[in-house]
């Protein structure tokens, strides 16, 4: 029954490819958080092996299966060779967003020196930006924060995952 | 100095003072602003015509500089001489704030950047299979398709048939026609092999090649590959 359940997680898991509430795994499976927990953290360990290429990642009480970290030289030849790359602008705006969200487009055009309209166009387009609010200011200006995809394209399993900043 | 200075490339004014910097080896906690706002406005003249949407930022950072660079070289009064050295002031502190910031940011980004290569360690989350974005594809390049038609003239014999049927001679302009109707036949979309694969000599495949390239000039088709070295895609715009 536990290798069952152990099973049918790792399954979900497979297949959603990102981020998996606890919350949303116990209503799945019908089983208790703490029992959750307890398979998690043997499932976890179980992939620990070096013979295995994925990994389950705790992230914010939830789980990720993603692939380990030693093999990104070689996952970086098996993506699909597609997207458009990112303009230096379009880059150095959403390095600003991801660190200091949520942020208004004045403050990042305070820091940038320069008007950043069409680079917040191109992220919002590209899902890897979205609107998560107004400030509490005058004209409660948009609040911009990264997306979940923002995360997949970076390999992060969340935000915390970001390297400090240099001072 | 002659040569002309792109500064477009430049993403902004804070890009082009930190380039001098760093081009001059300077200490950024101790700028000599006269110096730099001298190096700033001969970049800024030596682009030449600038439009001036794209030029404002640059100005007004070129101002900044000239206005410090006055309260740099102006004798201070033994008043403010002393408040300065109560608040230790610098005049420039304010600049330096704003180019360690974009600089620290400028270097996060590249470090994304580095990340979406791979060139970091870094985990991959699962590729969800499913329709491709259509932005995201390779958009076909000429290299691609004159490949894919050296395959097709491949399969075709060197030498016309021997019997010489009469007929008239294979008309770019034609072809052009035959695959638009092609393509309305199959909802818009054929491979460039089904295109081909009626050709049986090397005139008419050259002729429709021709046709192609000028329906994919004049965007009423677009050519695009799923994967690389894939078979190439036709679709109506």
């Amino acid at each position: 029954m536990r290798d069952e359940i152990k099973a049918a997680i790792e399954a979900v898991l497979f297949m959603r490819g990102e981020r998996v509430s606890a919350d949303e795994l116990v209503e799945i499976l019908d089983i208790p958080l703490l029992e959750l927990r307890d398979i998690m953290r043997e499932l976890i360990a179980e992939y620990f092996h070096p013979g295995r290429g994925l990994q389950i990642v705790p992230v914010d009480d939830g789980y990720l299966m993603c692939t380990k970290g030693e093999y990104s030289d070689i996952l970086a030849r098996a993506v699909r060779p597609v997207r458009r790359r990112l303009s230096q602008a379009a880059l150095e705006t959403l390095a600003l967003i991801a660190y200091r969200q949520p942020i208004t487009r004045a403050e990042i055009e305070k820091i940038r020196g320069v008007r950043v309209d069409r680079v917040i166009t191109s992220l919002l387009e590209r899902g890897l930006i979205e609107e998560v609010g107004v400030k509490e200011a005058v004209g409660k200006p948009i609040l911009y924060g990264t997306t979940a995809e923002f995360l997949r394209l970076y390999g992060l399993t969340s935000l915390k995952d970001l390297p400090p900043l240099e001072e | 100095m002659t040569y002309l200075v792109d500064i477009e490339a430049f993403h902004g004014p804070l890009d082009l003072l930190l380039f001098l910097i760093e081009k001059n080896e300077l200490n950024i906690y101790d700028i000599p602003i006269a110096f730099i706002t001298d190096q700033y406005l001969q970049y800024l003249q030596v682009t030449g015509d600038f439009d001036l949407e794209n030029m404002g930022e640059f100005l007004i950072m070129a101002t900044y500089l000239l206005n410090l660079k006055s309260r740099l070289l102006l004798p201070r009064t033994e008043q403010n001489r002393l408040e300065d050295q109560e608040e230790e002031i610098d005049p420039r502190e304010e600049l330096v704030q704003k180019l360690l910031d974009y600089k620290r940011f400028k270097e996060a980004g590249e470090q994304l950047q580095q990340r979406e290569l791979g060139l970091i360690e870094r985990i991959y989350y699962r590729e969800v299979a499913g329709e491709p974005d259509r932005d995201e594809e390779l958009v076909v390049d000429l290299n691609a398709l004159i490949r894919a038609y050296r395959s097709v003239l491949r399969r075709l014999p060197l030498s016309e048939p021997e019997e010489i049927i009469p007929e008239g001679d294979v008309n770019v302009h034609d072809k052009m026609n035959e695959i638009i109707a092609a393509l309305n036949e199959n909802k818009g979309s054929i491979t460039f092999t089904e295109l081909f694969r009626k050709t049986s000599r090397r005139r008419e495949a050259l002729a429709l090649f021709l046709a192609l390239l000028e329906l994919i000039r004049l965007q009423k088709v677009k050519a695009y590959q799923n994967v690389p070295w894939g078979d190439i895609q036709l679709e109506m715009w």
